[in-house]
């Protein structure tokens, strides 16, 4: 039994240094002795900072049980800053794989630490260096994500977690890291809550969806939210609202229908004048406190715009007098202003006269979007996910729980055991959604 | 049935004004206007009726129309005077006299009124003791008659609930299907009267379930006409009607009943089907309860508001039978005749020189502004279909309204997707919208193959995270701690 930090190292960085496997059960070992966590915290005989001592690329395990101890203990257990950048800087993602709860904690502790010294920018980078070379690939999700995630938000720099936020996350290794199904929520939601705050209502209105369909056996209060955001974005990008998923949880869609205020604002949109002004005018303190004012102010910002979408569809040409008219405005120049800017983005194609007079250009046909070329990747596209499909089916359908499912629900119905258990000499197709669709679900159902 | 009963004491019951009410508060200030341009003949419309369906009408006149008011309640009154419903008598009277305009002033007839009082209350007394007796006797028939009178008495006096309470215990004592067939007829035209819509279907049903045994497998198919009418129901009635004069009658009874009651839903089409299935064979009812003109005005405009051209043509156009009626009322036919010649002007024209004879009919007040309006859209959409682009002075002109009116009823239509088309504000013209499908086709095309990819991406991680057992459950253990700290500001805090 080792006792001293000194005997730890030696024993750790020894002859089997690179079996993670090995030292990673020496420490947890070592860490079930009482006082582990003081002793970790102590410095080596010659009296020197073990962590100035030891490297974080070679003995990355050592380093991240000790650094997380030290950030542990009051006061930050004397850390330097540059302690905490090397080691994310230059860990060795293999060896930290085998302890993820100790990396998880240190995520935390490094957010912590830059509350305490007052400075949350601080945690920022080296979050994102974790975040970023942690995983095998960056479509995992790990614990460390919405901690980064939030971390950028408290500290003000959102266009930080841009380039983590472009992959979208596709795989889920509870190994690679203990994840609760709190950190693919809140991933997803701050993830939209950052997109919307950057305007780019697209992937915001993808993320938010994302935590609203989320599995879920009741909803959590953190979807309820994530859906109260989805509604406004999705009035901003599309003028209403879209039905979610139908895997949704039904509890959570009623729950959210059953709010007044969200159901009034959506019965109304985009038509300015009348209702929708009065609710705004009586909710404005709810929507405060809602902390979703700012976009709802971008919502009714917008809704001059799909209004004026809407005379597309049904004039070919008007006035700005009638524009101002039906959109609301008081009188023509602020129509007019709202009609350049449109044509300016390129969200409205339509020429204005010098008499006033608004002509709308029939949508031109964006030839380079029907190319060959884009028909074709389009094509490969769907010809990749269908192998990928394919090939995921084929594992499912010979995995020992579906197996044993199966062969649990062939006895079960033996009546009729002619059927047999559904499909096995059926072609793989998921693409029809039928049996074998439903039995993917299924497997997973209880 | 909600009946709330007070003791026996017909003055003081006014549960047979109850569905008068809300039409009363409803249209206190919607005033009837009669005119040249929407004339409106008090004495030839009332002649068509009798007794109470002539009262009621004079009634409801009265609170629609301030000019005919006084004309309509004197008239009333002296009908009323003929029947037993003192507290009727009484409260017209009153609002005779408490009319603001009242020049002369109707004397109360307080002997008339106490004598048929005290008579309808010996008249009662007689009946429930002789029900006492026949109910302690057990002799069911009876006890039904004792019921139906009791019923009929109510009625005579205007206790409505009442009656159609006697009414309903009757059917307990029914012992052969015509009785229930009687049974529910009566109830209908007691419905009818009291235009209480919604109770209407329950009594079809056990009208009809009381047709059905005798005649076999002729009368299901029959039967089934009044639920899905076929492209000729009127020919199929009117084959079946040779068959049994009697069974007729009760058809034609139970297919006005639900006319009415798709009418009042504001199923048009439904209700145009089952008029058109009515015939002279109707004319118990003449009188006492519709009149031979009022069909024909229903008929039509159910018909010209909801029906396809084509089957207009069956079930109006060509139908003899419905042409009694239609005679009847000669603007009706030319309303149908107009409508179907495109001639969509004159179809409004109509409408709106007889809004007056619409708004004052009991059953159709409440529809009129609808129907009339969507019979507008529905002749601009008719209108519109074989052109491509049509000048909206052409056709404000066909329509006899102001261009502007009609750009506005045109944006309308387009919003609601009734007409493809798009306004040219400017040179006031309605175009066409131009879809070319190609485009139309690839644009869907890559449109789904997106969705189903991102669908596709989505299910998959869904997936793996039930494989993972990601999933949010009810929070017994914990209380999601790390919730408090998200922070939710959007605008406040985060956004630039």
């Amino acid at each position: 039994m080792t006792d001293t930090l000194d005997a730890l190292i030696t024993k750790i960085t020894g002859a089997d240094a690179n079996n993670f496997r090995l030292v990673s059960a020496t420490l947890s070992a070592f860490l079930k002795q009482d006082d582990a966590e003081n002793i970790l915290r102590g410095t080596i005989q010659t009296g020197q900072d073990p962590l100035r001592v030891l490297s974080p690329s070679t003995t990355t395990l050592a380093y991240l049980y000790i650094l997380s101890s030290r950030l542990s203990a009051s006061g930050n257990g004397g850390v330097h800053p540059s302690y905490i950048a090397e080691f994310c800087q230059s860990f060795d993602p293999t060896a930290a794989r085998f302890a993820p709860e100790r990396i998880t904690k240190l995520a935390r502790l490094i957010v912590k630490y830059s509350e305490s010294i007052r400075n949350p920018p601080f945690a920022i980078l080296p979050l994102y260096h974790l975040v970023s070379r942690y995983p095998p690939s960056p479509a995992y999700l790990t614990t460390i994500h919405p901690i980064f995630l939030l971390s950028c938000i408290t500290g003000t720099h959102l266009s930080a977690a841009l380039p983590i936020l472009s992959t979208p996350i596709s795989q889920i290794d509870l190994l690679l890291s203990d994840l609760d199904y709190n950190d693919n929520l809140q991933y997803h939601y701050l993830g939209g809550v950052i997109f919307g705050a950057l305007k780019r209502y697209e992937e915001a209105e993808d993320f938010l969806e994302t935590a609203v369909s989320s599995p879920a056996h009741s909803p959590s209060a953190i979807q309820l939210e994530a859906y109260k955001k989805l509604i406004l974005i999705q009035l901003i990008r599309h003028g209403k609202t879209i039905p979610p998923p139908k895997y949704t949880n039904t509890a959570l869609t009623k729950q959210m229908k059953a709010i007044p205020q969200y159901a009034a604002i959506v019965r109304h949109y985009p038509t300015l004048k009348g209702p929708l002004q009065e609710v705004l005018a009586k909710e404005i303190n709810f929507f405060r406190e809602e902390g979703n004012f700012g976009l709802l102010t971008v919502a009714i910002n917008h809704a001059r715009r799909w209004a004026l979408k809407n005379l597309n569809k049904t004039y070919l040409s008007l006035s700005l007098h009638q524009v101002a008219s039906y959109i609301g405005f008081s009188n023509e120049d602020e129509a007019r202003e709202l009609v350049l800017s449109m044509v300016e983005d390129g969200t409205l194609s339509a020429t204005l006269s010098p008499d006033g007079t608004l002509t709308f250009l029939e949508e031109t046909l964006d030839s380079s979007a029907f190319a060959p070329e884009a028909v074709e990747s389009m094509l490969r596209q769907a010809q990749d996910s269908g192998e990928l499909l394919t090939e995921l089916n084929m594992s499912i359908m010979k995995s020992r729980e579906l197996l044993t499912k199966a062969l649990k629900e062939k006895e079960a119905s033996s009546g009729y055991a002619a059927a047999g258990s559904p499909g096995y000499d059926e072609e793989p197709d998921i693409w029809t959604g039928g049996r074998s669709g439903r039995r993917v679900d299924g497997l997973f159902d209880d | 049935m909600a009946s709330e009963v007070l003791a026996g004491e017909p003055l003081a019951s006014y549960s047979g004004t109850a569905p008068a009410e809300p039409r009363n508060t409803k249209s206190k200030r919607r005033n009837v206007v009669i005119s040249d341009a929407h004339p409106f003949d008090l004495e030839v419309y009332i002649s068509q009726y009798t007794g109470r369906a002539a009262i009621n009408r004079l009634r409801f006149i009265a609170d629609e129309c301030e000019q005919l008011a006084p004309q309509a309640l004197q008239r009333a009154i002296q009908l009323i005077i003929q029947t037993r419903d003192a507290s009727l008598y009484q409260r017209t009277v009153h609002e005779f006299n408490s009319r603001p305009s009242a020049a002369d002033v109707i004397p109360y007839n307080s002997e008339w009124a106490e004598m048929t009082h005290a008579q309808n209350t010996s008249e009662r007394e007689r009946l429930e003791t002789e029900l006492k007796t026949y109910t302690s006797n057990m002799i069911k028939e009876s006890i039904r008659m004792g019921h139906r009178e009791l019923g009929d008495h109510y009625w005579s006096v205007g206790d409505y609930s009442q009656s159609l309470k006697h009414y309903n215990k009757s059917r307990e004592f029914c012992t052969t299907n015509q009785h229930v067939l009687e049974y529910s007829l009566t109830a209908l035209q007691l419905l009818l009267e009291h235009c209480d819509y919604s109770h209407i279907a329950a009594y079809i049903f056990k009208a009809e379930a009381a047709f059905a045994p005798p005649e076999g497998s002729k009368d299901s198919s029959k039967k089934s006409t009044v639920i899905h009418p076929p492209g000729s129901a009127a020919a199929a009635a009117a084959a079946s009607a040779a068959a049994n004069p009697d069974r007729e009658k009760a058809q034609a009874k139970i297919d006005y009943a639900n006319g009415i009651a798709f009418m009042a839903q504001g199923h048009y089409e439904k209700a145009a089907f089952a008029f058109s299935k009515l015939n002279r064979s109707l004319d118990d009812w003449f009188g006492t309860v519709v009149a031979p003109a009022d069909i024909a005005i229903y008929g039509t405009l159910c018909a010209i508001v909801s029906m396809t051209r084509s089957s207009i043509k069956v079930n109006y156009h060509e139908n003899e039978s419905f042409g009694y009626f239609l005679e009847q009322e000669p603007y009706a036919r030319e309303l149908l005749d107009a409508f179907m010649n495109s001639r969509f002007s004159v179809v409004l024209d109509l409408l709106d020189r007889n809004s007056s004879r619409h708004l004052l009919d009991i059953h159709l007040n409440r529809h009129v502004s609808g129907i009339t309006n969507e019979i507008r859209e529905r002749s601009v959409v008719l209108y519109f279909q074989p052109f491509a682009t049509v000048q909206l002075e052409k056709m404000s002109s066909a329509f006899g309204m102001s261009v502007s009116e009609m750009e506005i009823l045109a944006a309308h239509l387009i919003q609601d997707g009734r007409i493809k088309a798009r306004i040219d504000s400017k040179n006031k013209v309605l175009v066409v919208k131009e879809n070319d499908p190609r485009v139309a086709l690839y644009r869907r095309a890559f449109k789904t193959a997106r969705d189903t990819q991102k669908l596709t991406e989505k299910l998959l991680f869904r997936m793996r995270l039930m494989q993972a057992d990601l999933i949010v459950k009810a929070p017994k253990r914990d209380n999601h701690p790390s919730q408090q700290q998200i922070p939710s500001q959007f605008g406040s805090e985060v956004a630039p």
